[in-house]
C-alpha cells in the first residue's frame, strides 16, 4: 500500500514562502511545542476536530450523525469532543450546515498531494516558484516528505522545493532528502539549550548539528529567526546567533519573523492556554534595532523574510 | 486605527521597486497640475447651449431631409459653441462651457432631464449642478418642442408590452433605450493622415459614383452632403478656437505663454483640415475628432482605441527632427490626459444606478500586436503609463493588450503602475483577442489591430460597429426555470411554462427548463435591441461619426444604418457565477446527496428561506463553487456560458449583424439582483448577482491561482469580451520580487485562454475608513467594473461590494 501523509492544508499563491509564487503543503506533526506557535493545530499528529463558535448555528446535527457518539452539547453550551472515542472519520464536518466543525489534517498519498500542487505548475514556471514544505514539522513525516519530494523532482524536472524546518530529525533522515530540497528555510530559535529547552520542550543540540551539516553538504539555507519579545531577543542571544550563523559555510541570510498574535484565537478554539497572554507584537522598532545588530556580523538580514 | 491613504502609500518610499524597470518619471509639470485641480474643484454641472442650438436648428430645418438636419445641427452646435481656451492649455477644445460639464442632447431624450431636473443637483449618484437660468431655458424653449419627437419617446412607443415588462421586472435590460448605440471607435489615424479635407475628398468621390438608377440614390446623396457639412463643422469648430487663442495671444502680457498661444493657434489652424505632422498638431487633431463626437450624440464609450499605435510616428517625427523633447511629449500626453478627464455626461437616473459614474468608458489602449503580428509597444505606451502615474485620473481608461510575446519590461512596468492602486491599466489577452476576433469574421491583420472599447468589449478600431445593447439576467431565467414561468417576486407570469419543478425528477431537466427560458428571452432581448436600433437608424443619423467609420462613406449608409466594414450585435449576460453555484447546489443535494427534496427546495426558495436557515447555510457551505478549480461547479459555469452563447449566436439583427456574447456586467449585477428572488445557491432574493465572469463574491476561497484557473476553463474567445475583477492587498506587491509575482499570475491566466484581469490593490483598512470619512479620502480610486472611480463617490451598494470581493492576499 502507498505510503500517505497527514496534510492539514495545501496554499497556493503562497509568495512569502520561497522565491516566485508557490505551493506550500502543510505536514502535520511537530516534535516542539514551541510557547508562541501560531498554528498550535498543526502540533499534534493525528486528525484534530476544530470547533467555531461563531459559525454553530446550534442545530445538534452533528451529534445525530456521529457513529461513536463522540460529540457532546453541554448544558452551557459550545461543544465537546470526547477525543478517545473520535476516530476522526468526518461524518459531523461533512454534515455541520454553517462549517463550524472542522476536520485539521487528512491522509493523502504522494500523488494526491502533487495532483494538487502542480496545478499550479504555469504560474512556477513564470515566476521560478515551485513546491514548499512546511508543518507542523515535515521532517516529523520525513519518509513521505522524501517520497513527495522524490516524485516531484522527478516528474516536474527541476521545478524549485524549499523546506520550512525546525531541525530536528535525526540527521539520516535529512541526508535521504537533503538533494532534492533546492533551499532550506532553517529556524533557529535560540542559542542556549537551558532555554530553548524551556521555549519549545528539547534543546538544540541536534538543530544546531543538523544545520551544520547540511551546510557542509552545500545545501542552500536561509535560516528564520522568530523574535519573541522576552524569549528570544537579547542581545546575547541574537549575538550568539550571529556568531553560529557566520561559521556555516555559505549560509549568509537570516530572516527575522516578527511575534504576532495572529494565533492566539486558535488556543481558544482548541480550549488550549496560551502561554504568551499579555506579550503585544513586536514592533518594527525591535526588529529593525536586531536587523542592524546581525548586520554588524555581516550577514544579509531581511524582516519578514 | 492608523489610516494610510494611497497617497501616503505612495510616498514611502520603495527601493526596490523604483530601480525595477527604468522610467523616466519626474511627475506632473505645473500646467498638468493645474488643470487637474481644475477639474477637481469644478463641480460636474448641466449645460443647456448644445439644447437649444439643436432645438432651434430642428425648429428650423422641418421639411428638410433628416439627413441634412442631422448636418446642420452639428454646424449650428459649432457656431453656437463658447469657445474656451484655460489657462496654462496646450491642447485646446472643451465639451461645455466648464471642465466636467454635460451638455443635454434633446432630441435623443429629454424627457429624464425634465423628471428629474430639480433633482440632478442632489441626487446621490452622480449629481450634476443646474442653474435656473438653464432650468428656466430647458422648461421655456426646449423641453416643449421635443414631446413625442424625441427618441426615447419613439422608442416608448414602438416597444411592445412584453419586451417592457421583462425590463421592468429585470430579465433584460437595454441601454439604448435612454441613449445613443455608443460604443464608437472613430478611424482616429485616418483624420491624423488625411485631414477632413481628405475624407472630404473621399465622400465627394462617393458621390459621384452614385448610380442614379439606384432607388436610394436620393437618400445616399443626402446622406453623402450631411457627412460633408459634419466634416466642415469640425474644421470650423477649430478655426473658433484658432480665432480665440489668438484673440488671447494678442492681450498675453507673458512673451513664452504667447508664443504657446500662437503655436497653438497655428496648429488649431492646420488640424484637422489637413493631415498632421508634428505630435502635438496630432493630439490637438485627435481632441478635435473625439470633441465632435462627444457633441453629436450622448452614446458612451467613444474609444480612443489603439492610441499608442496612431500617435508613434508623429511622436517619431518631433523627437528626431528635434522639435520636442521628451519630456515635452510627455507633458503633452499628460495634458490630454487632463482633457479626457474633463468628459462625463448627465445619464437618467435609473441608469445612473446600473452605471454609476462619471468616467465614460474612454478605454485607451497601448501596447498589443502590429498589424503583421510584431511586439506593438513603443514609446508613447509608456508615455502612457507614465500619465497615469503623473496624474492617478479615472480617465481615459487605460488598458494595457499583453501578448505572449510582450516584452517582461513592459508588462512589469503595467504591475508597477498598477501597484499604485487606481485599478489601471486593465490587462487584456492580445492573443485570446487575435483568436476571437477572427472567429468573428476579422481578417487576421484587423484582428489584431484591434481594441478594446468600453469596459472589456473588442473592437476593431475605425471600421466596426459593436452594439453591446445591454444586460441578460440569467439568474432571473433561472428563477423563471424554477418556478414554471412565474416572476418569483411579483407572482407574474413572464416565460413560458417549463412545467412545475417540484416534479422533476433529474438534473437535466432543470437544465432544460433553463434553455427554454434563456431561449425565449434572449429571442425577446434580440426584437427589443432590433425595434430600438430601427429607431436610431430612422431618426438619428450620424454624420460626423460615419465620416470617421469605414466604410460609411464608400457605401453611402450612416453608421446607425450598419454602413461600417464591420458590425456584430452583442448581448451582455450577467450572473454565470450565481448560475453556476445555484446549479451545483441542486445537482448534489437534490439529485446526488438527495440532502433536500425538489419540493423543500422550491418551498424555501418562495419564502426566501424564512426558518430554513439550516438548509442555507448547507447549500453555502456544503456545495461546490464555481472559483476554486473544482471540477463539479466550473463544469456546470462552462454549461450555463454554451446555453447562453448557443441561443445568443442562432441570431442576427435586422441590419445582418451575427449576435455574440459579451460577459460584463459593468454594476447591473446589483440592480439585476434586487430584482431577482432568492437562488439555490444560498443567496437572499433581493442580494447582489456575481459580476462579470468573476466566482460569486466571497466563495473563491482557495486563492487567486486557483479562482483563476476556474474562470479561465470558460470559453473567452467564444465571447466579445469578459471581466475578471481582482483585489489584491498592498502587501503582496510591496516588492520588486511581487511585481514579478503579479506579472507571473497575469501570464498564467492569460496562458489558459483568460481575457482580461483588472486588479483592486487596496487595503480593506481604507476602504473601511472611506466610507466613514469620505473627505479623507477624496482621492482614492479603485476599479469598479471595466472603470475606475473616486470611491467615495460610488453609492453605499457599490461600496458594500467591493468591500466583500474577497480579499487575496495576506
Amino acid at each position: 500500500m502507498q505510503r500517505k501523509g497527514l496534510v492539514f492544508d495545501i496554499r497556493s499563491y503562497a509568495i512569502h514562502d520561497g522565491p516566485g509564487l508557490r505551493t506550500t503543503v502543510f505536514l502535520k506533526g511537530c516534535p516542539l511545542h514551541c510557547v508562541w506557535c501560531c498554528n498550535p493545530e498543526s502540533q499534534t499528529d493525528s486528525p484534530d476536530l476544530l470547533w467555531l463558535a461563531e459559525h454553530c448555528l446550534n442545530c445538534d446535527l452533528c451529534r445525530s450523525v456521529c457513529p461513536r457518539g463522540a460529540l457532546n452539547t453541554p448544558p452551557q453550551g459550545g461543544k465537546s469532543v470526547a477525543l478517545e472515542l473520535c476516530d476522526h472519520c468526518g461524518a459531523c464536518v461533512n454534515q455541520c450546515p454553517g462549517d463550524a466543525l472542522n476536520l485539521m489534517g487528512r491522509w493523502l498519498t504522494v500523488e494526491e498531494v502533487l495532483a494538487e500542487v502542480m496545478k499550479d505548475a504555469l504560474c512556477f514556471e513564470n515566476s521560478g516558484g515551485g513546491l514548499t514544505l512546511s508543518g507542523g514539522e515535515p521532517m516529523a513525516q520525513a519518509a513521505f516528505a522524501t517520497d513527495l519530494l522524490r516524485s516531484y523532482k522527478r516528474e516536474e524536472k527541476g521545478l524549485h522545493t524549499v523546506m520550512e524546518t525546525c531541525g530536528v530529525a535525526e540527521w539520516a533522515s535529512f541526508q535521504r532528502l537533503a538533494e532534492d530540497v533546492d533551499l532550506f528555510l532553517y529556524d533557529i530559535k535560540h542559542m542556549d539549550p537551558v532555554e530553548h529547552l524551556r521555549l519549545t520542550g528539547r534543546d538544540n543540540r541536534l538543530i544546531l548539528d543538523n544545520a551544520s551539516a547540511l551546510a557542509q553538504m552545500g545545501r542552500e539555507i536561509v535560516i528564520r529567526l522568530p523574535l519573541i519579545p522576552g524569549k528570544n531577543d537579547s542581545e546575547a542571544n541574537l549575538i550568539a546567533t550571529a556568531e553560529f550563523v557566520r561559521k556555516l559555510p555559505g549560509v549568509n541570510r537570516i530572516d527575522i519573523l516578527p511575534y504576532h498574535r495572529l494565533g492566539e484565537p486558535k488556543y481558544r478554539r482548541l480550549g488550549l492556554p496560551y502561554a504568551l497572554a499579555g506579550i503585544s507584537s513586536l514592533g518594527n522598532e525591535c526588529a529593525e534595532s536586531a536587523q542592524q545588530l546581525l548586520q554588524r556580523f555581516g550577514l544579509e538580514v531581511r524582516i519578514g523574510g | 486605527m492608523t489610516v494610510i491613504s494611497l497617497k501616503a502609500h505612495r510616498a514611502v518610499p520603495d527601493e526596490s521597486a523604483s530601480q525595477s524597470v527604468p522610467s523616466e518619471v519626474q511627475g506632473a509639470s505645473a500646467r498638468v497640475r493645474l488643470g487637474m485641480e481644475r477639474n477637481r474643484c469644478t463641480p460636474p454641472e448641466l449645460h443647456v447651449e448644445r439644447a437649444v442650438s439643436v432645438t432651434h436648428c430642428y425648429r428650423e430645418t422641418e421639411g428638410l431631409s433628416l439627413f441634412t438636419r442631422r448636418g446642420r445641427m452639428l454646424q449650428r452646435i459649432v457656431s453656437e459653441h463658447s469657445v474656451q481656451i484655460q489657462q496654462g492649455e496646450l491642447i485646446v477644445g472643451m465639451k461645455t462651457l466648464t471642465p466636467r460639464g454635460s451638455p443635454v442632447f434633446p432630441e435623443i431624450n429629454c424627457s429624464w432631464v425634465e423628471r428629474d431636473l430639480d433633482r440632478l443637483a442632489t441626487r446621490s449618484s452622480t449629481p450634476f449642478f443646474v442653474s435656473d437660468r438653464t432650468k428656466q431655458i430647458l422648461r421655456a424653449e426646449v423641453f416643449p418642442y421635443w414631446k413625442d419627437r424625441q427618441i426615447s419617446d419613439r422608442i416608448t412607443a414602438a416597444v411592445p408590452a412584453d419586451i417592457w415588462r421583462a425590463d421592468e421586472r429585470g430579465l433584460i435590460y437595454n441601454y439604448f433605450r435612454s441613449r445613443t448605440i455608443g460604443h464608437i471607435n472613430a478611424g482616429y489615424d485616418k483624420v491624423l493622415t488625411k485631414g477632413m479635407a481628405g475624407i472630404v475628398a473621399d465622400v465627394e468621390g462617393s458621390l459621384s459614383r452614385l448610380d442614379k438608377q439606384d432607388r436610394d440614390c436620393v437618400h445616399k446623396r443626402q446622406f453623402l452632403e450631411s457627412v460633408i457639412l459634419a466634416c466642415e463643422a469640425g474644421v470650423s469648430l477649430a478655426g473658433r478656437y484658432a480665432a480665440e487663442t489668438l484673440r488671447l495671444a494678442a492681450a498675453e502680457p507673458d512673451p513664452l505663454r504667447q508664443a504657446e498661444l500662437e503655436r497653438t493657434a497655428a496648429i488649431l489652424n492646420r488640424v484637422p483640415a489637413k493631415p498632421a505632422v508634428t505630435f502635438q498638431e496630432a493630439l490637438q487633431s485627435f481632441w478635435m475628432t473625439h470633441l465632435m463626437i462627444n457633441l453629436e450624440t450622448d452614446g458612451h464609450a467613444f474609444g480612443p482605441g489603439r492610441f499608442d499605435q496612431y500617435l508613434y510616428p508623429y511622436y517619431r517625427h518631433s523627437i528626431d527632427s528635434g522639435e520636442i523633447t521628451q519630456s515635452h511629449a510627455q507633458e503633452l500626453v499628460d495634458l490630454i490626459w487632463v482633457k479626457f478627464d474633463e468628459i462625463t455626461l448627465a445619464k437618467d437616473s435609473g441608469e445612473a444606478q446600473t452605471s454609476s459614474s462619471y468616467p465614460e468608458f474612454q478605454n485607451l489602449n497601448i501596447g498589443g500586436l502590429t498589424r503583421a503580428g510584431h511586439d506593438a509597444v513603443n514609446e508613447v505606451s509608456y508615455l502612457c503609463l507614465d500619465a497615469l502615474e503623473h496624474t492617478m485620473l479615472p480617465q481615459p481608461g487605460l488598458s494595457a493588450q499583453i501578448a505572449s510575446l510582450t516584452p517582461p519590461k513592459f508588462l512589469l512596468r503595467c504591475c508597477e503602475v498598477l501597484r499604485l492602486g487606481t485599478g489601471m491599466p486593465a490587462m487584456f489577452n492580445a492573443d485570446s483577442m487575435v483568436l476571437g476576433m477572427v472567429n468573428r469574421g476579422k481578417t487576421l491583420g484587423d484582428a489584431r489591430a484591434s481594441s478594446l472599447n468600453g469596459c472589456v468589449a473588442t473592437f476593431c478600431g475605425g471600421k466596426d460597429r459593436m452594439a453591446s445593447s445591454g444586460y441578460f439576467n440569467l439568474a432571473k431565467a433561472l428563477e423563471l426555470a424554477l418556478n414554471n414561468g412565474v416572476d418569483r417576486l411579483t407572482g407574474e407570469v413572464l416565460g413560458p411554462q417549463t412545467g412545475d419543478p417540484r416534479d422533476f425528477t433529474c438534473f437535466e431537466e432543470v437544465v432544460a427548463a433553463f434553455k427554454v427560458q434563456v431561449e425565449h428571452f434572449v429571442a425577446l432581448k434580440v426584437r427589443y435591441d432590433n425595434t430600438v436600433r430601427d429607431i436610431y437608424a430612422r431618426y438619428c443619423p450620424v454624420p460626423f461619426t460615419s465620416a470617421v467609420i469605414d466604410d460609411c462613406i464608400a457605401n453611402a449608409v450612416d453608421w446607425h444604418s450598419g454602413g461600417s466594414h464591420y458590425k456584430i450585435a452583442t448581448m451582455s449576460g450577467v450572473a454565470v457565477g450565481t448560475v453556476a453555484d445555484a446549479l451545483s447546489a441542486i445537482r448534489k443535494h437534490v439529485f446526488d446527496n438527495h440532502t433536500v427534496g425538489m419540493a423543500e427546495l422550491i418551498d424555501a426558495l418562495d419564502c426566501n428561506w424564512k426558518g430554513q436557515e439550516i438548509l442555507r447555510q448547507t447549500l453555502v457551505n456544503k456545495t461546490p463553487h464555481y472559483g476554486n478549480d473544482d471540477a463539479f461547479a466550473d463544469e456546470l459555469a462552462v454549461r450555463v456560458q454554451d446555453i447562453f452563447c448557443t441561443a445568443v449566436e442562432s441570431h442576427r439583427d435586422t441590419q445582418g449583424a451575427q449576435y455574440w456574447v459579451d460577459l460584463l456586467p459593468t454594476t447591473s449585477h446589483i440592480a439585476l439582483g434586487e430584482l431577482t428572488g432568492a437562488t439555490p445557491d444560498g443567496r437572499q432574493a433581493m442580494a447582489w448577482l456575481s459580476e462579470g465572469v468573476s466566482p460569486v463574491q466571497g466563495h473563491d476561497w482557495k486563492g487567486p491561482t486557483a479562482s483563476n484557473r476556474s474562470v479561465a476553463k470558460l470559453d473567452h474567445a467564444r465571447t466579445n469580451g469578459t471581466l475578471l475583477n481582482i483585489k489584491i492587498s498592498p502587501q503582496t506587491v510591496k516588492s520588486d520580487r511581487d511585481l514579478h509575482n503579479l506579472a507571473a499570475l497575469i501570464r498564467a491566466y492569460f496562458a489558459q485562454g483568460g481575457f482580461h484581469m483588472q486588479f483592486n490593490i487596496i487595503d480593506r483598512k481604507i476602504l473601511l475608513d472611506a466610507m466613514d470619512r469620505p473627505e479623507l479620502h477624496r482621492d482614492l480610486l479603485i476599479r469598479v467594473a471595466g472603470y475606475s472611480d473616486y470611491f467615495v463617490l460610488l453609492s453605499k451598494e457599490i461600496q458594500q461590494e467591493i468591500l466583500s470581493r474577497a480579499e487575496h492576499g495576506l
